[in-house]
């Protein structure tokens, strides 16, 4: 093997502002949807701020996802977005097919990171 | 840049106003399609493990595509059960944001596999009971600080302790957990026990002129604690992944079934 192989194997830590999607944990029973309306839409800073409601009107999840993705998907008030449930971890939000957002259940104790001092 | 990692959990933890280590990092977006299966294959995981009553295993995930080096995982951990930060939780060693120093972390599952990996897939490998007893304690306490070099080196030598690559801490936390007790209570006792029990080391061929570009190009590649002898053959020796699980598999009774098999875990292409 050459050296220049090794350079890949060293698994820095280089923060990534992706985790703003899994920080928002979804309500327990948000997965009970299949699928949530875009109520509103607002930009915030260089992400795009979603508030979605079930269809019973129970449910309405905040969430801020990469406004790349919300454009490429042209996502706006009034669209319904599918809920895809991971195992017992958490929900993809998607919309045709691409996925948005990734929010995690706030009980799984899978999604959390921290150095030692 | 050669080392592009992501990791989700650095504003996970600023969320949760914890301490964060990945302030001075890049900041990166990671696509959601990768969250979403970095999420699916910690999930995977979680269910995996919930079978099995083990303390402690071995975890390691494909962060680069190594295959034509012989080598299949690049990067590994312990996982541990019922962790105080929350469930089945990986304690690794991470490199600070492609720079000389690395630290211990405390990670969710999702978290471990969200570091943008080549292939979403994990090996896990099931340790003695004696030995996950003794992890366990370690780990959750101060000795996995004992073991652990913050002065990061790729390429360290596993017979020096002036520095220390992440699957390099890993396996010094194992001989610490195999051997008899007192026998390797610091890290120069851990390489000299693992040098007794015949860990071998990857190797790598690399001639004067690969060194230097490497160096030049690498703050994190430093060749000065190899052997003379070594260095002028061009052979740097290296703890990888693979030479961690050979050397397990060649001790007796190291894990609970002989051969000491990997329990592979991989999310279908059409995931």
């Amino acid at each position: 093997m050459p050296a220049w192989a090794m350079l890949s194997l060293a698994p820095s830590l280089i923060s990534a502002d992706v985790s703003e999607s899994l920080s928002k944990a979804m309500p327990g029973d948000a997965g009970k949807n299949k699928q949530m309306q875009v109520t509103a839409i607002r930009q915030q800073g260089d992400r795009t701020a979603l508030t979605l409601r079930s269809k019973d009107g129970v449910t309405q999840v905040d969430t801020l996802v990469s406004s790349a993705a919300a454009r490429a998907q042209a996502v706006q008030v009034n669209d319904m977005l599918d809920i895809e449930t991971i195992g017992q971890t958490g929900f993809a939000v998607k919309k045709a097919g691409a996925t948005l957002v990734v929010l995690a259940r706030p009980d799984t104790g899978l999604v959390h990171s921290k150095a030692r001092t | 840049m050669i080392l592009r990692r992501l990791l989700l959990a650095a504003v996970l933890a600023s969320t949760a106003g914890t301490a964060l280590a990945g302030r001075q990092c890049e900041v990166r977006e990671i696509e959601p399609e990768k969250s979403r299966l970095s999420m699916q294959l910690g999930d995977v995981t979680r269910a995996a493990l919930g079978t099995i009553d083990d303390e402690v295993v071995l975890i390691a995930r494909v962060g680069q595509d190594l295959e034509k080096y012989g080598l299949t995982y690049s990067h590994m951990g312990f996982a541990v059960r019922e962790h105080p930060a929350g469930a089945w939780s990986v304690v690794h060693k991470l490199n600070r944001c492609g720079s000389t120093e690395s630290a211990l972390y405390d990670e969710g599952l999702v978290n471990f596999f969200a570091d943008a990996p080549h292939r979403y897939q994990a090996g896990i490998w099931r340790l003695a009971p004696a030995a996950q007893r003794r992890l366990k304690t370690a780990l959750l306490g101060e000795e996995a600080r004992t073991f652990h070099q913050p002065h990061y080196n790729v390429v360290a030598y596993p017979f020096d302790t002036r520095y220390q690559n992440s699957n390099g801490w890993v396996l010094e936390m194992l001989a610490f957990a195999y051997a008899g007790e007192g026998e390797a209570p610091d890290r120069p006792a851990a390489q000299a026990w693992l040098k007794a029990h015949a860990y071998v080391p990857t190797q790598v061929e690399a001639n004067i002129l690969t060194r230097f570009g490497a160096r030049f190009v690498n703050a994190q590649i430093v060749f000065d604690d190899l052997p003379p002898a070594l260095l002028r053959a061009g052979q740097i020796q290296v703890v990888t992944v693979d030479s961690v699980i050979a050397w397990l598999c060649s001790l007796p009774d190291a894990c609970q079934a002989p051969g000491c098999p990997e329990t592979r875990l991989t999310l279908p292409p059409s995931t």
